[in-house]
């Protein structure tokens, strides 16, 4: 489990013990192949194959020849290279793109418990790892940066809703580049950043970073609360037990009971 | 790798078909490709150091989010990872401003000359690679500029494989 600063020591421990496997959290998982992480994914992150076809680089069809004829063998990435459907640089670059931003999710410090199996690999071959310390580097980096552009960590999960002021096109600011535009057109009030992110072919993170920019040029609502931890209860309710108002509830209930 | 037992020596370089019977045309791949897996880009930045005369570092940035990709040399003086997350905001700028003027064209490369380094950004283009850069710091006594940014160049297209 990791530490508020997202230090994760069973992740190093798995490191040092050059361990094989997948290490699970509630935000998505991170496979490891000899203590290195090879491969990454998470249900907030698109997966390599949605960046690679959204973006027409790869036809869905090529995409699924591929799976289909390495995936049992984990070696579909080595697949693409060895049928000339994309260079190598190409896909190491994207897969890398990937792995970094399914581990920013996986290795939020509120992901909850985390669990390893040894010896499971991914389908998508592993072309190489990242050492672990690298991508705990970047994480805590890509939380900093999140938090120095506008520090609403809420923003990140909540859907996109355009703020009412936005809406009357006076007070926009002069100028709004065109991918903060792209990701401002489609929040609806029900999209998340991630959700926007899959649907232009764009790692998550590009999207919490424009949605952040957003939020603070007031283009779009952020979330009440802001990074607040939800209050707590005030003193007297969480002294009740020993309030005297208490006892004396309690003996008006017994005094009931005997009625 | 994917596979579990430690390799023989001197097998890298060759495509190893886990299992020829699923599948048989990983057989007749040429090894030219495969001994790029690995590590293009490592490759790529590595021909930098050693090629381009007065290089302090280099390093394989994506401009959206600040990652570098990969990073060699730099050192003490110098924290790549660092100069990386802080000159996509110099991209950025400039990239806003040209949208901003209406301007079609691409940038090419930015140039910041510093009293005693050449700090050199190259955007890549093409396929897959939009949205990077390479950046290049160098000791301005031993550089040759001219000489480094067309270097630079024929190193974006060895990246493209």
């Amino acid at each position: 489990m990791s530490a508020a600063d997202g230090h994760s020591p069973m992740l190093f421990r798995l490191a040092e013990q050059r361990a094989t496997g997948v290490l699970l959290r509630d935000t998505g998982a991170l496979y490891l192949a000899d203590g290195e992480v090879v491969h990454a994914e998470s249900p907030a992150a698109p997966g390599i194959e949605v960046l690679l076809t959204a973006g027409g680089r790869l036809s869905p069809e090529t995409w699924q020849e591929a799976v289909a004829a390495a995936g049992a063998a984990c070696a579909t990435g080595r697949w693409l290279i060895e049928h000339r459907r994309l260079a190598a640089g190409e896909l190491e670059i994207s897969r890398l793109g990937a792995l970094y931003d399914a581990a920013y999710f996986v290795l939020l410090p509120a992901a909850g418990p985390t669990r390893f199996r040894h010896g499971v690999r991914h389908w998508f071959g592993s072309l190489g790892g990242v050492p672990v310390a690298r991508v705990e580097y970047e994480t805590r980096r890509r939380r900093l940066l999140l938090d120095s552009l506008w520090p609403h960590p809420r923003l990140d999960a909540a859907p996109v809703t355009v703020a009412r002021a936005a809406l009357r096109p006076a007070a926009w600011p002069p100028f709004v580049p065109r991918r903060q535009a792209a990701v401002l057109d489609l929040a609806d009030g029900v999209r998340t950043p991630s959700a926007i992110a899959a649907l232009l072919g764009r790692p998550a993170f590009h999207a919490l970073l424009d949605v952040r920019r957003l939020a603070a040029l007031g283009l779009v609502e952020t979330p009440r609360g802001g990074t607040r931890a939800p209050a707590r209860a005030p003193a007297w309710f969480q002294n009740i037990g020993d309030d005297p108002d208490a006892a004396l509830l309690r003996r008006l209930r017994v005094a009931l009971e005997r009625l | 790798m994917t596979d579990q037992p430690p390799r023989p020596r001197g097998t890298r370089a060759r495509p190893r078909a886990q299992d020829p019977t699923k599948n048989p045309t990983a057989q007749h791949t040429p090894s030219k490709g495969s001994t790029k897996i690995m590590a293009n880009s490592e490759t790529a930045l590595k021909d930098a150091m050693t090629s381009i005369e007065g290089v302090i570092g280099v390093a394989l940035v994506d401009y959206t989010s600040g990652m570098a990709l990969g990073t060699l040399g730099g050192g003490k003086d110098l924290d790549l990872s660092v100069a990386a997350a802080g000159n996509t905001d110099v991209v950025r700028a400039k990239a806003r401003t040209m949208e901003m003027l209406g301007l079609k064209d691409e940038i090419e490369d930015i140039l910041i000359t510093l009293s005693g380094q050449y700090h050199l950004i190259r955007l890549l283009r093409g396929r897959g690679k939009s949205g990077l850069f390479l950046y290049l710091a160098l000791d301005r006594g031993r550089a040759n500029l001219a000489m480094a940014r067309h270097q630079l160049k024929s190193i974006e297209a060895d990246l493209e494989v």
